[in-house]
């Protein structure tokens, strides 16, 4: 699955708004250069080092963003009750903050080391969709029809505009930042 | 649990010194190790996803991320109920989590969702990044409710 990722290179994912076309944020934890669109080729051994070197921070990233969302989550779930998910949306809405900010700080400055370790690492595993769908599966179970449909539609306004927001304190959203 | 058995301390007691809190912390830490480890399996494996659909798809859609979301909703519904009470697998704690909050809530991301559906936006493409918003929570809801159907299913295989 990954032979031919490697051969082809890489693409970038996050781009400065005016410069390019790729939109898959989730993929980018490849080597400098790569913010402008560009697309870098894996040729040289080193290269291939710098990606398992990217991959390694990608895993201490999610241990550590899985471990604060299990504290977190857990957390604001026994404040709040567990008859709303506030837990995992609390969840969600901090961590998509927190990746506009820090996706939009690694893109400019260029820093795929960053990326790899907060973004798609770490704020990618503290975040969870896997949890909201069982939650909401679990309220329309009970026929609890309104907590399930303010989850979804709260999540997703939230979590967007978290997003959003995080974009904009990072100096990525609207001004052609770069 | 532990503590409540245990006699009530005449005076306050170094926590060290109770053996019941001490295993319960013990239990804590074990459960934080096995949710960590749980989520970096499956974020790093969401990252490779994510690498392999830029690959084979290229950049217009972000497919790995769906993907693995719907991978990962899958999973936690069936898990979720053929470990439940009414399972027909058993699981301790440890476990449930290790796969659930760990694999499941690493493998799957709604961060990375948000910021692609953004950037979607930020291009342009606003019916792309409405598609998206559109297909990834319809698939996600089906996706687990699937997974709890099957096992349900699973379940009253064993009974009868």
């Amino acid at each position: 699955m990954v032979a031919p990722a490697a051969r082809k290179g890489w693409q970038a994912g996050l781009t400065p708004p005016n410069a390019g076309h790729s939109v898959t944020a989730g993929a980018n934890i490849c080597r400098q250069g790569a913010w402008a669109g560009a697309i870098c080729e894996q040729e040289s051994k080193e290269e291939m080092g710098t990606s398992l070197y990217h991959m390694l921070l990608v895993c201490l990233g999610a241990a550590l963003g899985g471990a604060a969302r299990f504290f977190l989550s857990g957390l604001v779930g026994r404040r709040f009750g567990e008859t709303f998910p506030w837990g995992t949306m609390a969840v969600n809405v901090s961590g998509a903050l927190a990746i506009g900010i820090v996706a939009g700080t690694a893109a400019r400055h260029d820093l795929p080391g960053l990326w790899a370790f907060a973004v798609t690492g770490g704020l990618g595993s503290y975040t969870t969709v896997s949890s909201f769908s069982l939650q909401t599966l679990a309220l329309a179970r009970d026929g609890e029809w309104l907590r399930a449909g303010g989850n979804i539609l709260l999540s997703l306004v939230l979590t967007l505009a978290a997003a959003a927001v995080g974009l904009a304190l990072g100096g990525l959203w609207g001004s052609g930042a770069s | 649990m532990n503590r409540q058995s245990a006699p009530a301390p005449q005076k306050p007691v170094s926590p060290r010194r109770r053996g019941g809190r001490h295993a319960h912390r013990r239990e804590a830490l074990l459960l934080y190790v096995a949710v960590a480890t749980g989520s970096m399996i499956g974020g790093a494996l969401r990252a490779l996803a994510s690498l392999a659909s830029v690959a084979v798809w290229g950049q217009g859609f972000p497919v790995g991320t769906l993907l693995v979301n719907i991978v990962g909703s899958f999973l936690i519904g069936f898990y979720a109920t053929l470990t439940g009470p009414d399972g027909r697998v058993f699981a301790g704690p440890r476990q449930r989590q290790f796969f659930m909050a760990g694999f499941c809530g690493g493998l799957t991301t709604f961060s990375m969702f948000s910021l692609e559906t953004l950037v979607l936006t930020q291009r342009g493409a606003w019916p792309v990044a409405a598609l998206n918003v559109a297909i990834s929570i319809v698939s996600w809801l089906a996706a687990v409710w699937l997974g709890h159907v099957l096992a349900a299913r699973l379940n009253r295989l064993r009974g009868s």
